[in-house]
Parts: C-alpha cells; structure tokens; sequence
C-alpha cells in the first residue's frame, strides 16, 4: 500500500498571506488541527497547526519544560495579551516552513513512521508530485485504510 | 615533575578556556598522567577521593527523585506568600529559601528548582526579575558554604581531613548566616525603590495555592522520610563511623527501593534508569580526572614545593597564611572554577600544617586554614558571573526569558558585595581562630 492508495484529496488549505486570527477561525470552522499553507503558485510554503500558538504566547521557563507544571499558580494576563496580538499578524511567522513530504508512492511503514516520529507537533503528511499539493494523510488515514485493507 | 606540571597546568588553561567539555579535558589529562608513567594505574585510581565522587552521587540521585513531589516548587511559593506579596520581603524569602535548599543539596539543582518559580512569581507580580535571581545567586553559593555537603570545595575538605558534618555546622554555618544576612543590606539599599507592586498584582500571588505544587504526596512522604534519615547520618557519621558518601549513598538505594516498591520488573528498570539520569555525570568524571592529575603533581612534590614557599612567603606567620588563604581562594574561585582550586590547595594546606604543628600552633586554631580554605573557594563564587556554576546557570535561564545577565554590570555589583562577605570572612576568623 502506498502514499496515493490512503491519501485524502479534498485538502482545504490556508493561503500564505493569512493571519492568525483567520487561520484559528478556519481551524474551528473545520474542525481540523492543521493546514498546508500554500503561495499564490500553488507551492507548499509550509503546515500551521493550532499547537504552533503556543509557542508564541507561553513564557519560555515553560516551553523549555523547567516549570512543566504551574496548577499552583493563578492566570497570567501577558497570555491573554499576547494571543490577542498575535491575531493580526500573518501565519508565516508562525509555521512550521519545510516539513517532511512524502511522494504518491511512499510506503505505508514510511508514512506512519514519519507521522509518529518527525510530525508530533501537527500529525498531517503532505503528499507532493511534481512540485504540488496533491494529497494529504493524517493519521485517521493509515488507520481507516488498514482497516479497508483487511477485507 | 616537568611532564605532570605541564599536564596540570595545560588542562587547568583548557578548563578555563572552555573551549573543550571540562570532564573531557580532565579524563585525557588523567590518561596522559598515567600514560606518560607520571602514576602508575593503582596511584591514580588511588588518587580518586571516592568520598566526593559518593557523597555527590548519593545526593543527586536522592533530589533527582524527591524533584518529582514537586515539594521545591512548595517551598518557593510558601515563601514568596509567606512575604505578603510585598516584593522586598518576597526577595528575601526567596533567597533565603535559596540559601537554606543550597545548605543542604546541590547549588546548581537548587537554582534550577527555585528560578524558574521565580521567573513565574515576578511576571504574575509584573516586575523585573533581576533582582529576584541576583540575590538568589548570591544565596545560594552563601548558602552552600554553610554545610559539609553544601558545596563541592566543602565536601572536598571534608573527606580530605576527615572534619565531620557537625564540625562543619558549628564552624562554617554561623559565618554563612552572617555573610548572607549582611549581604541583605546592600541588596535592599539597591532595590527598594526599584521594586514596586501594584496592589492587584499583589493580590494575585496571594492566589497562588502551593499545595497544588505538590503533585505525589507518597513520594513526598517517602522523600522526606530518606532525607530526614540522610541528615540525622550526617550528625551522627562520626559517631557511626561512616563516610557521608556512605550515608548518602545508602539513602539514594532506600529511596530508590521504596519508589519502585511492588513495580514490575520492566517499570521498576525504566523508573531506576529515569532517576540515575538525574546524575550529573561530566561533573563527576570531571571529579575523576581532576584527583588524578592533582595526585598526579603531588606525587612530584610540586605540591610540597608550593606550600613551602607560601610559609616562606608569610614568613611562618599563621595568621597572614590563614587570611592569605582565605583571600587567594577568594579571588582564585571569583575567575576560575573553584573545585580544581581546592583539590589543588588541599594537598598544599596539609603539607603546611606540621609546620605550624611543630610552631606550637594548637590543634582547634590549625582547623581555621581549613575554614579559610572553605569559606573563600564558596564565597569567591559570588564575585563574578563564572564564578560558580549556579551563576552560569542563572544566568542562562534568565538569558533565555528575555532577562539580560551581562558580565560587567554583574561584576559591578556582585563584586563589592563578594569583597564584603570576605572582609567578614576575616573578622569571623581572626575572632575566632587566630
């Protein structure tokens, strides 16, 4: 089985020019974690996923895990105040530029081996031809298409 | 003599310069002390104080485990609410807190546990945290001076002369104490108007709840069972007639065993392998390397040598030796790292003290060399941002926050108040030894 037999073709996708207020309401509109960001090519540019937010608004004596646990400790307003920043600025700040791709005829092993080992922070696999965006897996895909392969 | 002078004095420059990993540097010296016939195998691992390597061993392991209650974390919020949130009184209860958790474990895990709650603190209480962090800098190496197990100089000196922990508490403590309170002075002068809190701000830490820190009351019960055992070994070690390492040593297995109690065989390796983890192993290979090169010179009698022209220097006098040494370590461990200062000034100490033995110098008095030896290699820490590790790691937390710890402005304070804790370093001396 192969990248093109589980991908999804039906890829909603952000343009590079975006914001963050915008792609985090597209993530709640679709219910969806993650999204390609594409150019006005069509390029893969990069993968924005929620999870890259928080980043930008924790202080970093939590990112690097020295303090990896605070219920001790009331809200921090300057939280509140850089979210509410960030909204305005665009995406390709914040995005993950560069993420591991897989072609139409990459193997199963090697897809669900990236997804488990490189791809933590945003779980979906962009999968390229000739330069385009012409599929996506996520990990609902390797298990729904094991699934199908069984029968 | 030529060949392990070289070797001594080349890896000392490369440890200094950094440019190569410390425990690396000092390994392949140790192999080139044996490998050029300076020592054969048996005198260099004779040369290795087992006692330091144990006695740091043993405590890493047991903070590493009792980490995880999050019982530090307690500590440091208890303290900083117990100041009402007013932002003076929360310094000095951070540093003393600091202090007191530096007296008894690592100063470097200590910092590591109490700056980022500060960090946290001061940004809920919406002022700089430079201050918090100086003082606690300076606490922690003041801290670490008190005990036989505060910092590696003092453990260094204890296994070397055989003092007991409880020599240590009566000796060293009062001068720690003092040192650090003095040192409060200049710090509020410095910054009492510069930390200003809004009452909202203040209201809100008085929302913190500590008791939430703690995440695992079992391991916290256990952990302070073994700790209060550990401490009681250490008054006693005399009496028991165990090395520190021993009792420490002993502690880390209990510990060990009472949090993987009842696990399966699987778990129990993975949890062992996750706290032996907590070991900060280019320290202790850095240990190891070092003693062989340091046994290394004393067995050319380089050492001898050293310590003979010092008392001719001071022209026998013990007074100027004691204060020449409590100074020389002082300014030493401001630049350089301060344990292979010490593992070289203990040889030389002891060679010096039969001379001052045979000059009528009674026994109680003889002891303040080594006091001297302690209180300046420790405190010396506190004179400049490498002075000791825990300012560099300070430093590199607060680095990394958006908080600027440049040398010359750390210099620049922290400089005068490390001369002040010397100048009393040698009244409580004099007073008491001379």
């Amino acid at each position: 089985m192969k990248a093109k037999d589980i991908m999804t073709t039906a890829i909603t996708t952000l343009p590079l020019q975006c914001t963050v207020g915008w792609a985090l309401r597209e993530c709640a509109r679709k219910k969806f974690q993650a999204f390609p960001v594409l150019d006005q090519e069509g390029g893969l540019r990069g993968i924005f996923s929620i999870m890259m937010v928080f980043p930008s608004i924790l202080p970093p004596y939590i990112l690097s895990g020295e303090l990896s646990q605070v219920t001790y400790a009331p809200d921090l307003e300057e939280v509140h105040q850089k979210l509410a920043a960030l909204r305005n600025r665009p995406i390709e700040g914040l995005m993950k530029t560069d993420p591991p791709t897989v072609s139409p005829e990459t193997s199963y092993l090697a897809c669900a081996t990236i997804l488990l080992h490189v791809q933590e922070h945003f779980r979906i696999l962009p999968v390229i031809e000739s330069k385009s965006l012409v599929g996506l897996i996520a990990p609902w895909d390797l298990i729904k298409n094991t699934e199908d392969y069984g029968h | 003599m030529v060949v392990a002078t070289a070797i001594f004095f080349i890896t000392y420059a490369i440890v200094i310069s950094e440019k190569i990993n410390r425990a690396i540097i000092a390994l392949m010296g140790a192999g080139l002390v044996i490998g050029l016939g300076v020592l054969t195998q048996e005198q260099a691992i004779a040369g290795i104080d087992f006692n330091t390597i144990g006695l740091l061993t043993g405590m890493m392991v047991l903070v590493g485990i009792t980490q995880g209650s999050g019982v530090f974390q307690f500590l440091a919020v208890k303290a900083a609410k117990t100041a009402n949130g007013h932002p003076l009184g929360i310094l000095i209860m951070l540093s003393g807190i600091t202090a007191i958790l530096s007296a008894l474990l690592d100063n470097v895990t200590t910092v590591l546990l109490i700056a980022p709650v500060t960090l946290l603190i001061a940004q809920e209480l919406k002022i700089n945290s430079y201050p918090f962090l100086f003082a606690e800098i300076n606490a922690s190496n003041t801290g670490g001076t008190a005990t036989l197990i505060g910092d590696p100089p003092n453990i260094m000196i204890g296994s070397a002369t055989g003092l007991t922990f409880n020599q240590f508490l009566v000796h060293l403590t009062p001068l720690a104490i003092l040192a650090f309170m003095m040192t409060l002075i200049p710090l509020t002068i410095l910054y009492r108007k510069k930390l200003v809190v809004l009452p909202d701000a203040r209201s809100r830490l008085m929302e913190f709840n500590e008791w939430e820190a703690i995440k695992d009351w079992r391991l916290l019960k256990q952990s302070l069972s073994v700790f209060g055992l550990v401490l009681l070994g250490f008054f006693l070690h005399h009496t028991l007639q165990l090395e520190p390492a021993t009792i420490a040593l002993l502690g880390a297995a209990l510990l060990l065993w009472l949090v993987t109690y009842g696990l399966n065989p699987e778990e129990s390796a993975h949890k062992v392998h996750g706290f032996f983890s907590h070991v900060e192993w280019v320290t202790i290979f850095f240990f190891c390397g070092l003693f062989i090169i340091v046994a290394g010179i004393e067995h050319t009698g380089l050492l001898n040598t050293l310590a003979a022209w010092t008392i001719d220097a001071t022209a026998g006098n013990f007074a100027i030796t004691a204060m020449a040494i409590l100074w020389v370590s002082a300014l030493a461990s401001a630049i350089v790292d301060n344990i292979p200062f010490v593992a070289t000034m203990i040889p030389m100490v002891k060679d010096m003290l039969p001379v001052f033995q045979e000059a009528g110098v009674p026994p109680e008095q003889l002891q303040g060399l080594w006091w001297a030896l302690a209180a300046g290699a420790c405190l010396g820490g506190n004179g400049t941002l490498i002075g000791a590790s825990a300012n560099l790691v300070v430093a590199g937390i607060a680095q990394r926050n958006g908080i600027s710890f440049r040398f010359v402005p750390f210099l620049i304070m922290a400089f005068p108040i490390m001369l002040l804790q010397i100048i009393i370093s040698t009244l409580y001396i004099w007073w008491r030894y001379l």
